[in-house]
């Protein structure tokens, strides 16, 4: 898949080019200079650098998975071991070793999943955007550092060549700005067996993007992006509405930008005289909630229950405002 | 129109903030003005937001902690945040694991103020039909 390493027309840089440079630059200095402590990055999706003497001993992000969630969203890890370990180690923080020493993971393969989030982390934040970052020489909390920790250039080389093959893609993803719908007449029989692709499809409801399955699924977020790239091409998948994120110059510019189109939307919604606006809906004493846009009453909850646990007095508002 | 304003603001919020999964719209007393959900009713959603929202600012009350900032619920596999927006309103986060909540904080803030504005547009349309009515 892609074209082999290395192949790219003479001159011309990558667009990723930038922001690995750059991580690459932070990551060096803090490595000769044996920094124990973090990096803050802000940015898009930005993420904290964990570093032990120079190297990198975790990161976390919101743009991938952490070991955590890779854990015991696959399933890997029961929840109640987890917590029982978690518990259990509460004094020494050595998760890691207490997973292991319960037999809830090797030590090889845990090392080899810790090795593999830190690869998919560092390579979402080489596919984003910094806007600013900090060195911090205070060791920050992490759960389950990768031990022994490992130098940066092993993980910079790991990104880049990541980089150079989704940018090779003959239909390229965004991992973080394309949403996927399954494409009508994608059923169980077109698809190939124990891949996955059925899980894929199932949370393939034009909302999420690839870094939001991996979340779901417990996997990294490039994998799942190689793999919604091969089902876009197979015809199972379509896009539905791509993320739409403002550019990252600062914070304050930031937000300006993000609330340009919704003010849009604000402005058009004016008043005008004599139009007609539903009040806000109001619960009556002794009435009944009427369900919203016709959904079936009731579900798991009890309805009856929350209305009373609503009503003035019980655990409610303290006023009745307007 | 407002509905269109307000589902406006909510998709904008879930762009900018990477791992909200569902936000929504309800009033004070638990019922759904408007929603941007998948798989959660929004209905539901509502009640409970209205309910967590009310014994949060009992306990920030009670435990002198000042004016309530959020509700924040944390699970194993993600959280919800409720923000009241004035008095008559509150608006519902719900994200997965990778949602940072500081971030969220901070970002919500302007979305907040932006509802605000776009529901006291629409009270205003109402004041003069209401009074007529009565």
């Amino acid at each position: 898949m892609g074209t082999p390493r290395g192949d790219r027309l003479a001159g011309e840089a990558p667009k990723w080019s930038g922001m690995l440079n750059r991580l690459s630059q932070v990551l060096t200095e803090c490595a000769t200079g044996k920094v124990s402590g973090v990096i803050r990055i802000a940015g898009e999706p930005g993420g904290t650098v964990h570093l032990a003497d120079g190297a990198v001993v975790a990161i976390d992000t919101p743009g991938a998975p952490g070991p955590e969630v890779l854990l015991l969203r696959s399933g890997r890890v029961p929840e109640p071991g987890w917590a029982a370990a978690f518990t259990a180690a509460a004094a020494s923080g050595e998760v890691g070793a207490e997973l292991v020493r319960r037999e809830l993971i090797g030590a090889g393969e845990l090392e080899a999943l810790l090795r593999m989030a830190l690869a998919d982390a560092m390579f979402v934040l080489a596919a984003g955007e910094l806007a600013e970052y900090e060195v911090d020489n205070t060791p920050g909390d992490c759960v389950l550092p990768l031990e022994p920790a490992i130098g940066p250039s092993w993980l910079l080389a790991e990104t880049s060549r990541r980089l150079a093959v989704l940018a090779s893609l003959p239909t390229p993803v965004e991992h973080d700005r394309d949403r996927w719908a399954s494409a009508r007449g994608a059923g169980p029989a077109g698809l190939a067996l124990g891949s996955g692709q059925e899980t894929i499809l199932a949370l393939a409801n034009g909302r999420r993007t690839a870094r939001d399955m991996a979340f779901a699924l417990g996997r990294g977020v490039y994998a799942v992006t190689l793999q919604l790239a091969q089902m876009h091409a197979d015809g199972l998948l379509v896009p539905g509405a791509r993320r739409v994120v403002p550019a990252q110059p600062s914070d304050s510019g930031h937000r300006q930008a993000g609330q340009d189109k919704a003010q849009d939307a604000v402005k058009s919604a004016d008043v005008t005289a004599g139009e007609q606006v539903p009040p806000l809906p109001r619960r009556r004493r002794g009435g009944t909630a009427q369900p919203r846009r016709g959904r079936p009453a009731g579900g798991p909850m009890d309805r009856a229950a929350l209305l009373r646990l609503l009503r003035p007095g019980a655990a409610g508002t303290d006023e009745d405002s307007m | 129109m407002i509905e269109d304003a307000l589902l406006a603001l909510l998709g904008a919020l879930r762009d900018r903030v990477v791992g909200i999964t569902d936000t929504a719209l309800a009033s004070r007393d638990g019922l759904i003005i408007t929603s941007d959900t998948a798989d959660i009713d929004p209905d539901n959603l509502a009640a409970l937001a209205a309910a967590s929202l009310g014994l949060a600012q009992r306990m920030s009350a009670e435990a002198g902690k000042g004016t309530l900032r959020e509700a924040t619920t944390r699970g194993s596999g993600g959280c919800v945040a409720v923000y009241a927006v004035g008095t008559s309103a509150l608006l519902v986060v719900v994200g997965d694991e990778g949602l940072d909540l500081g971030r969220l904080h901070r970002e919500s803030r302007p979305t907040v103020e932006a509802i605000e504005v776009v529901l006291k547009r629409g009270q205003s349309g109402l004041g003069g039909a209401g009074m007529a009515a009565s």
